[in-house]
């Protein structure tokens, strides 16, 4: 990860400790095949395929489940979603 | 590549970077926003799965404070410390279940339930059994809590995921709620010490509460 745009990412969205334990809330709340793979990826760091492999999904339904966490926890920070036409996963 | 893709790509992977990436992101200042705020938030989600309660909120409220304040914050912390002396014993319980429970991030990653055996085996640890509940267990591990093995589990709900902590060792003289850290939790008394229950919203804490209350029994000892 790049820190230099990690840095000027958290400038643009600045938030506090309350902003932080609602995210851990709402990551909570998150459906858990949303959850899970999202963990795994941000706290684990573990690879879009070796989560496919552990979940026994394929890796594009994996990426699906991400963008579409990313996406639920986005709206909790009043940010637009980013438009998901997906209407389906990929079969694992 | 269209701002669709890279949206779903960033979406899913915020810090992987493509070639092909790189060059939509350098003519599309939209989607190189984009990017900055969901690396920003991966930073969020991050420290979300990290942070320990409460201690970087006082870090960083001592720093920001001249000396004056500070001797001041000190005897008035000195005060109330002597004032919520009574009730300190449970204040700081709750405080240090939501703290262990948040150090346990990936119990809230579980998803099949674990097998009998393995949920025998931790409750075993601690002299206890536990009877059928209408819960099934996705998460069971003996954690080192205030000096005693304690089972940490995390059973799933109708509501959701919550994660149990049978106290043995703790006795609670009635019902406490509290809400910290972006956690809601009731420990409640039992015949055997107490139970905590936390989740991430409020709805079934004293339903899950009830139901363990009334399943867990100590092993009996042959004799």
């Amino acid at each position: 990860m790049n820190d230099a745009l990690e840095n000027e990412g958290a400038a643009l969205l600045s938030r506090d400790d309350s902003d932080v334990d609602a995210l851990r809330g709402a990551i909570l709340q998150l459906p858990i095949e949303y959850r899970e793979p999202l963990i795994m990826q941000v706290l684990g760091g573990f690879s879009v395929e070796e989560i496919a492999r552990e979940l026994s999904l394929s890796a594009s339904a994996v990426l699906t489940r991400l963008f579409r966490a990313r996406n639920k926890l986005r709206t909790l920070y009043g940010l637009a979603p980013a438009p998901d036409c997906s209407s389906s996963e990929a079969p694992p | 590549m269209n701002c669709e893709d890279v949206r779903r790509q960033i979406g899913a992977e915020p810090g992987v970077s493509s070639e092909e990436l790189a060059q939509h992101l350098k003519g599309c200042p939209a989607c190189a926003e984009f990017q900055l705020e969901m690396v920003a938030l991966d930073a969020h989600i991050r420290r979300a799965l990290e942070k320990p309660p409460g201690i970087a909120r006082a870090r960083r409220r001592m720093a920001a404070q001249p000396r004056w304040a500070l001797a001041a914050s000190v005897l008035v912390a000195a005060i109330a410390t002597l004032a919520v002396w009574a009730l300190r014993t449970n204040t700081t319980l709750a405080h240090e279940v939501v703290a262990h429970v948040i150090a346990e991030p990936q119990s809230w990653a579980a998803a099949d339930a674990v097998s009998e055996t393995e949920l025998n085996d931790v409750l075993q640890k601690s002299g206890l059994v536990l009877d059928p509940t209408p819960y099934s267990v996705v998460y069971a591990r003996s954690c080192w809590f205030r000096g005693h093995f304690v089972p940490h589990l995390v059973v799933r709900t109708a509501h959701g995921l919550a994660t149990v902590l049978i106290l043995r060792n703790e006795a609670v003289a009635t019902r406490e709620s509290f809400n910290e850290d972006g956690l809601s939790g009731v420990i409640v008394p039992s015949v055997h010490g107490s139970i905590a229950v936390l989740a991430g919203n409020s709805a079934q804490l004293d339903a899950v509460a009830q139901q363990m209350r009334i399943a867990v029994r100590p092993q009996q000892v042959a004799k």
